[in-house]
């Protein structure tokens, strides 16, 4: 199990001292399991998945001491869209979160396609970035995001210059990513709580089925993989199977 | 290309806000739920 920094904070419905097995939020249904051979498997179906949804395949992670990036680009037989590769980052985190002992943790399925998605835990709102081993020198960054323009927006972009491009997305991350902190901060202030935001991210390679986990306070626009400070956010790696 | 393509039009600017404030709106509501679910379990 990869060490995360906070106490966990099991919900009472499980007594495991692992703080692993069984039980669910409230008693409704499980969303989580041990498989024969110890890997923890996330079974999805969270009451936040959405509506009509497939229940995905037990999806089991395992600690591992290989690394996904080891700080250069590696070429992969299996290739995943922008959002095949968000979609299995989602999946790495919340069944990594699971195993850490923080049952409740949950994606945030919003109906909207075109903006972040995010997880919950405890009173944590976290937002999930993913990155693969393939992306070449200039993309190997996390960067804020603003997903599939609209279709006024889609028009416009046909017409506008590379530059007007840029500014606008750079002003589309800035204006998410600052409501993104306000809507928290007003959850804090209304509830009487302290509500925190978190990105945890993840570096995958494919073919070998392996994630490198980091861990970060706050919300952020860009995180470059080669920083410092990524470094020292390094939480774990894991092997992933299934879902 | 004229200059005045490079200006974000007001629609697309509107477009984004009101799907802007629809996001927030579901986010803010979507954490409440959990927080609140969490809380009578678990404080």
């Amino acid at each position: 199990m990869l060490v995360w920094v906070e106490a966990a904070r099991p919900a009472p419905a499980s007594k495991s001292s692992s703080g692993v097995r069984g039980g669910a939020v409230g008693k409704k249904r499980s969303y989580y399991a041990r498989t024969r051979t110890g890997q923890f498997a996330y079974t999805g179906g969270h009451r936040h998945a959405a509506v009509g949804s497939r229940a995905p395949k037990a999806f089991g992670i395992a600690p591992t001491k290989q690394r996904a990036f080891t700080g250069k680009q590696v070429a992969t037989k299996i290739t995943l869209s922008k959002q095949q590769a968000g979609a299995l980052g989602e999946k790495i985190v919340v069944a990594n979160l699971h195993a850490a002992g923080f049952k409740d943790a949950a994606p945030l399925n919003s109906k909207k396609s075109n903006f972040p998605v995010d997880a919950v835990h405890d009173h944590k709102v976290i937002e999930i970035k993913t990155g693969l081993v393939s992306n070449g020198k200039s993309a190997q960054q996390w960067r804020a995001t603003i997903g599939q323009p609209g279709k006024k927006e889609s028009v416009w972009l046909k017409k506008a210059s590379p530059t007007a491009k840029a500014e606008w997305n750079q002003k589309k991350s800035e204006k998410i990513l600052e409501r993104k902190k306000a809507a928290v901060a007003s959850i804090s202030k209304e509830m009487g709580l302290r509500a925190k935001g978190e990105t945890v991210a993840v570096i995958i390679n494919p073919d070998k089925r392996i994630a490198d986990i980091y861990r970060f306070s706050g919300f952020h626009l860009r995180i470059a993989w080669n920083a410092p400070a990524t470094a020292s956010a390094y939480v774990g790696s894991v092997s992933y199977g299934g879902g | 290309m004229a200059a005045g393509e490079d200006q974000v039009p007001e629609e697309v600017q509107a477009e984004f806000d009101q799907a802007l404030e629809e996001y927030v709106t579901e986010y803010q509501a979507l954490i409440v739920e959990h927080i609140k679910e969490y809380e009578a379990v678990n404080v």
